[in-house]
């Protein structure tokens, strides 16, 4: 996976786009989110590459394991729920992206408390 | 690592196929056969679509452990 593999993936899917979504807009639609997935697909590898340093890097440093995998897994959410919601709103259902991301803030939110409670229990400690 | 574009060729193909499918028998008088031409057409690139999203799910779930 090269930045000219990417490109010229992306550049022969927006054309076979431009050709299919006057007459089709239907299957344009589910055209630009294969060509979408397959281009996440492509990039995961990578991605994975990066976590992996990450985690590294959290292991030498004496990071807690459990608030790594809670990131992580925080930035598989907001990465999933922002392209299901640009695919809504490709497809012309602005209302439909827009829960998309709010139900992704939500999972977050939620993702995130037992981060918030461990900085909450430092900070007691440091006072304390 | 490269980008599968064969599935982006099947669907574009596809979709071009069921356009001229669809204007013929339009143009033959048969507006409701047109019609479920392009249900069935739609049904198969969802099908392949459906595999795709499939396939970066479970990269998501095994990179992220989402």
């Amino acid at each position: 996976m090269t930045v000219l593999t990417l490109v010229g993936f992306a550049l022969l899917a927006v054309a076979a786009l431009i050709v299919l979504r006057p007459v089709r807009p239907e299957i344009a639609a589910l055209l630009s989110l294969a060509a979408a997935a397959l281009i996440f697909t492509a990039l995961l590898p990578k991605i994975g590459e990066i976590v992996a340093l990450l985690q590294t890097l959290a292991a030498k440093g004496g990071v807690d394991n459990a608030y790594l995998a809670a990131v992580l897994r925080i930035v598989g959410v907001a990465y999933v729920a922002e392209f299901g919601a640009q695919i809504a709103r490709d497809a012309g259902e602005g209302a439909i992206a827009a829960k998309v991301e709010l139900g992704g803030k939500v999972l977050i939110l939620a993702l995130a408390v037992p981060i918030l409670l461990g900085i909450l229990q430092l900070v007691v400690q440091l006072l304390g | 690592m490269g980008v599968n574009a064969d599935i982006i060729f099947q669907i574009a193909g596809l979709g071009i196929l069921i356009v001229v499918v669809h204007s013929v028998i339009k143009a033959a008088g048969r507006e409701e056969l047109a019609w479920m031409v392009t249900l069935a057409g739609v049904t198969v690139v969802l099908w392949r679509v459906v595999t795709v999203v499939n396939d970066l799910f479970q990269a998501v779930r095994s990179v992220f452990h989402v």
